[in-house]
């Protein structure tokens, strides 16, 4: 049976399972962004913004789209959306950030020049100020006429790390670099590099002989263990950690770790 | 009593009595079938719908199933922080109103998603059926609060398994039934929506009433007195001084898997169950009337003639022979009858005709007897006056004979007087000779009528 309850502390088979679930909700919450960021590019509201035959229709459908993302605005940590067309000027932005310029460089800003490289129906994800932005191309006719960059704020992800977390129980999220970019103990540890139990990750996953997707084992420390478990989601690794209260004692030996 | 009365009735009595007889077995067989019907019918009803209400939930259960199996409802895992479960289950709880509330809560119980606002952030972990579907087990609660202020009612929870290992409960998703909506809808598709019949759901355990589709105070009472143990499953209760039938079946929970634990009641005025055997009774009294005129009817046709030759016959013995007889078709049953009356006129007519005849002979041979009685008196006296003066002329004769004798001595006439004296004598004897034949004449005068009459009678009864 897996661990289903983790009011209390779980053993290092049911670390993998917080590990497991915790790698599924942070992949559920980037889905989200991705599927929202394809959809709305995607969307009969460019598209019918593209072919208007006025610009009062042109103006009523801008509204439309603007309505749209504020719909979306605050859900999944989405906080900011904004949409350049393809010479540079802010076509529409709907968020908090009151500092977003009318004009843009699309060579010189990452998320955009990413956007106007991307094929249709795809979406890139760049980490950027502890924010995930993530980027699609708005094409018609085969012509990409404006890229949307949706902001996912870092929080999202806290929030679903800590959910039903027993004290004894953390979570981070490790970027491919081996930075943190989320954990269920609040953003403090963003962008620097994890250690977990005084280790960094791939020296965890020696320790455990985890493999590239996923690893779980028991690792200790200055005498005291911890169970650590890993999962692989995208190019973030979601790992959940447990520190023992008591060295586990093996049975056939009674040493504290088994051979 | 008239004797057309009598034969009457005697007629109509022949008659009504084995019909009477034959129409009441038919009368109190149909009313008891009937009867054994209605009743029948009311049990049928009310068991269909507490069938159709467990039907109704297990297909509940088969949607909560199957939406717990719906990708949406992964976001459990992230608290619902897009609220699509919210809204997925407000869209659910608008088309699917068998249910008062969806509830999503994550594997701790915590609520997740709900349409219950009171059961917002709420902790469900001490609930039995949550606690029971984060094990991995559907369940069906009993009638049972999910709140304070909430009414009691069944909650179904199904586990809700993560998507990447296919084991893992993630969570719950709980609907709790609402029995007003899922039991008005069952009940209106069913014959025991139609006025004057009721329906009642209570609880098995309390006969606490969940539904009732007719608001009356005292149901539930009543109901409550109902022992629902009892072998026979239909009961008489008083219902607002009306007598109610009232049916009750359980719930049995064969298409659920766990028997939800109520009892269904359809009740209906005994005398709407009974309306048709009472229709019945109607026709059948009306019928009956129908059929009483018809005997009397029928037996005042076939008395009739009947009653009409007895008048005859009446009056024919009476003395009347020229009475008429009533006028019946050859092939009818009294014709016999009239032809034999007919028969009677005619003989009758016949005696009294032979009657008046022998009265008037008997008149004549009195009159004869009368008149030869006369003559013979008459000759009688005509003889004795001759025989009277043949003896004065005999006596004179001798007297002159004797003084002629006298006279003799000096012999003269002497012959002629003694002639005379012999010539009276046999004129005497001659008168006495007439008088005897008249008297035999008159004697014979006297018998001859009689047997003339005798004579004619039976020359006319032969």
């Amino acid at each position: 049976m897996a661990c289903t309850n983790w009011a209390g502390p779980c053993d290092a088979s049911t670390i993998q399972d917080v590990a497991q679930q915790k790698a599924e909700a942070v992949s559920i919450v980037r889905g989200k962004a991705r599927k929202y960021a394809v959809s709305l590019a995607q969307g009969r509201l460019f598209s019918a913004y593209l072919t208007a035959a006025t610009q009062g229709e042109s103006d009523r459908l801008k509204t439309h789209i603007m309505s749209s993302l504020k719909a979306l605005q605050n859900k999944y940590g989405m906080t900011d959306f904004t949409v350049v067309d393809r010479v540079g000027a802010l076509f529409v932005h709907v968020g908090s950030n009151n500092g977003v310029p009318e004009t843009f460089n699309i060579k010189t800003t990452p998320a955009l020049a990413r956007g106007f490289g991307q094929d249709t129906n795809s979406v890139t994800s760049l980490m950027d100020d502890g924010n995930v932005t993530y980027v699609s191309p708005v094409v018609h006719n085969g012509e990409k006429e404006f890229v949307l960059s949706i902001e996912q704020d870092m929080t999202a992800y806290e929030k679903v790390l800590a959910l039903g977390l027993a004290k004894s129980l953390y979570v981070v999220i490790i970027d491919a670099a081996g930075n943190v970019v989320s954990d269920s103990n609040g953003s403090d540890n963003a962008g620097k590099k994890a250690l977990i139990a005084g280790m960094t990750f791939d020296a965890l996953r020696r320790e455990i002989n985890g493999t590239a997707d996923e690893g779980t084992g028991v690792i200790s420390k200055g005498g005291r263990l911890f169970n650590v478990s890993y999962q692989i989601v995208d190019d973030w690794t979601v790992v959940a950690i447990e520190q023992s209260k008591s060295p586990s004692t093996c049975l056939r030996n009674g040493t504290a770790t088994c051979p | 009593m008239s004797m057309r009365s009598k034969i009457t009735a005697a007629f109509a009595m022949c008659i009504s009595l084995p019909m009477a007889a034959g129409m009441g077995a038919l009368w109190l067989g149909t009313e008891d079938t009937l009867q054994k019907q209605a009743e029948g019918d009311l049990q049928s009803m009310t068991r269909n719908v507490s069938i159709q209400i467990e039907q109704q939930m297990a297909m509940d259960l088969t949607h909560l199933k199957a939406w717990s199996t719906m990708p949406m409802m992964q976001d459990v895992l992230i608290a619902d922080q897009g609220g699509e479960l919210s809204q997925a289950l407000s869209d659910l709880n608008v088309s699917y109103t068998d249910f008062a509330s969806l509830t999503i809560t994550n594997a701790q119980g915590g609520v997740v998603a709900t349409t219950d606002a009171a059961l917002r952030k709420a902790d469900l972990s001490a609930v039995e059926g949550v606690h029971a579907a984060v094990s991995g087990r559907i369940t069906q609660s009993g009638f049972t609060k999910l709140r304070n202020g909430a009414s009691e009612t069944i909650q179904f929870t199904v586990p809700l398994v993560a998507s990447y290992d296919k084991q893992t409960v993630i969570g719950t998703l709980t609907g709790t039934v609402d029995f007003t909506t899922l039991v008005r809808r069952v009940v209106q598709t069913s014959p025991l929506n139609l006025e004057r019949r009721a329906f009642v759901l209570t609880q098995k355990d309390n006969g606490k009433i969940v539904w009732s589709s007719r608001t009356i105070d005292s149901v539930a009472d009543e109901i409550g007195h109902i022992d629902i143990n009892r072998k026979s499953s239909t009961a008489e209760i008083v219902v607002a001084g009306e007598t109610w039938l009232a049916s009750f079946a359980h719930s049995s929970g064969k298409v659920l898997g766990k028997d939800p634990g109520f009892v269904a009641y359809g009740i209906e005025p005994t005398e709407a169950v009974y309306a048709a055997a009472d229709k019945v009774s109607n026709i059948f009294l009306a019928i009956s009337g129908l059929a009483a005129i018809a005997a009397l009817v029928l037996a005042w046709k076939w008395s009739t003639p009947l009653v009409q030759l007895a008048s005859s016959i009446n009056r024919v013995a009476s003395g009347d022979s020229l009475v008429s007889t009533p006028q019946v078709p050859l092939h009818n049953t009294f014709a016999p009858l009239v032809r034999a009356l007919e028969t009677l006129k005619d003989v009758k007519a016949a005696r009294d005709q032979l009657a008046a005849r022998e009265f008037d002979l008997s008149q004549s041979r009195d009159a004869a007897l009368a008149d030869a009685r006369h003559k013979a008196r008459k000759l009688q006296d005509l003889g004795r006056t001759l025989q009277d003066n043949m003896s004065t002329i005999v006596s004179l004769c001798d007297l002159i004979n004797r003084e002629n004798l006298q006279a003799v001595a000096g012999k003269r006439n002497t012959g002629n007087t003694q002639e005379l004296s012999r010539t009276a004598v046999q004129l005497l004897n001659i008168v006495q000779a007439a008088i005897d034949v008249a008297d035999v004449t008159a004697e014979e005068e006297t018998s001859a009528p009689a047997q003339d009459a005798d004579s004619a009678l039976k020359r006319l009864t032969a």
